[in-house]
């Protein structure tokens, strides 16, 4: 487990997609050789929620306690989550579309095809975080709160579940059914950007899941 | 309720003794035989779970272990007790992994709900579709409904969910439309 004192130099050592926390957390580069501590002082980032997610994404079987849960700064988590949402969207989605769609121009007729279900798998996940962001993280604001309820946990699980099937069937269809002679480099490069993607999207899974709806339904004495 | 029989094979006298106690206090679950090392036979001992150290194994045994005897065997749990660094390959290939530092909970519950994986299914078999799978298939990318599908071939809807669960761990994809791209790269249907 990471600890505030140690460099965060250090920590992307262990877990080079940890880079991500920066600009999610609107924190800059050119850290040095600083601590965890230090960094997040300087940037007024909460170091207790830093260093849960920080733990959460590198560590599979972490999972912080209901107190340390009910203890951190919602409205940085939610901040948190709308950044990464944004990261998707407006950067990884649309880069991963410029290489998927140089595949399905060589892939003959299927492309139109291949490009439909990218298509169809983009839009899922936008409207999944504009639902998010209009119905569950404004619970967050003062004035603007309801209840959240086990309605909103189950709709939630069913959607991440739904859209990380279907990445990992985009995934397949084309690293293994693709016929191997169209665009073999570009669809190995795919590949690691597809990879990170699904790994980062099942641990943002995890925090909305397992942190935020348990945040936000003990907050109010919640039904759940 | 059936109670179920586990065999342990463990070497650390500490740690099949805790196990044991954990396991021996669950009304359903009951420790049958332990093994210090990795048996030269493992017979049809009437197991339910079996409980195994990785590294009591050799690699020739490991592959015995998954690629024969879990065959004639798929009916029953394999877990790995992980107290060492073992490969995420082999521990891949049981059905569950009980680490050295979960806490009682997490070793029942592991214990109680883990399902053996079906071998014949799964990665070690083929993975090609049978007839009556890919005219399934063919439905399903039309955009059929499960209730269609079974009177469309003269099948009840449980075989028609039977063959869609098997069509999908054979090509390990889930949604229907990436199913009805796989059935046109596989030529079944038209574009």
């Amino acid at each position: 487990m990471f600890i505030a004192r140690q460099k965060f130099s250090d920590v992307l050592d262990v877990n080079p997609q940890l880079i991500l926390m920066l600009p999610r957390f609107g924190m800059k580069l050119g850290f040095g050789e600083k601590r965890i501590e230090e960094i997040c002082r300087s940037e007024e980032v909460p170091v207790s929620l830093f260093l849960m997610l920080c733990n959460v994404y590198t560590f599979d079987d972490y999972m912080p306690s209901d107190e340390e849960i009910q203890a951190i700064e919602g409205e940085w988590l939610v901040r948190y989550l709308k950044a990464s949402h944004d990261y998707y969207i407006n950067h990884r989605l649309p880069h991963i579309r410029k290489h998927v769609e140089r595949i399905a121009q060589a892939a003959g007729e299927i492309g139109a095809v291949l490009m439909d279900f990218f298509g169809e798998y983009q839009k899922e996940v936008t409207n999944h975080f504009e639902q998010e962001e209009t119905s569950l993280f404004p619970c967050i604001s003062v004035g603007k709160e309801r209840s959240v309820t086990s309605k909103d946990s189950h709709e939630m699980t069913y959607m991440h579940d739904n859209i990380g099937d279907k990445l990992s069937d985009l995934t397949n269809i084309i690293i293994k059914y693709l016929p191997a002679e169209i665009m073999p480099n570009e669809r190995i490069g795919v590949w690691f950007d597809l990879a990170q993607l699904s790994k980062d999207l099942d641990k943002h899974a995890i925090i909305e899941e397992k942190i935020l709806i348990p945040y936000f339904s003990r907050k109010e004495g919640g039904e759940l | 309720m059936k109670t179920r029989n586990i065999v342990l094979m463990e070497s650390s006298v500490i740690i099949t003794e805790g196990l044991q106690k954990i396991i021996n206090e669950t009304p359903e679950l009951k420790v049958q035989k332990v093994y210090r090392s990795y048996p030269q036979v493992v017979g049809r001992s009437g197991a339910d779970i079996l409980v195994v150290n990785p590294k009591l194994l050799r690699e020739e045994e490991l592959d015995k272990l998954f690629q024969d005897w879990k065959r004639e065997n798929d009916e029953v749990v394999v877990l790995a007790l992980h107290t060492d660094y073992t490969s995420a390959v082999v521990l891949k290939m049981f059905d569950n992994v009980i680490e050295r530092d979960d806490n009682v909970s997490v070793i029942l519950n592991k214990l109680r709900t883990t399902r053996s994986k079906n071998t014949d299914k799964g990665s070690t078999q083929s993975c090609e579709l049978s007839a009556r799978e890919k005219d399934v298939l063919k439905l399903v990318a039309k955009g059929l409904t499960n209730k269609e599908i079974a009177d469309e071939l003269n099948l009840s809807v449980h075989t028609v969910i039977t063959h869609r669960k098997n069509i999908t761990s054979k090509t390990n994809i889930k949604s229907i439309s990436g199913l009805t791209i796989y059935a046109m790269l596989n030529k079944l249907i038209q574009q």
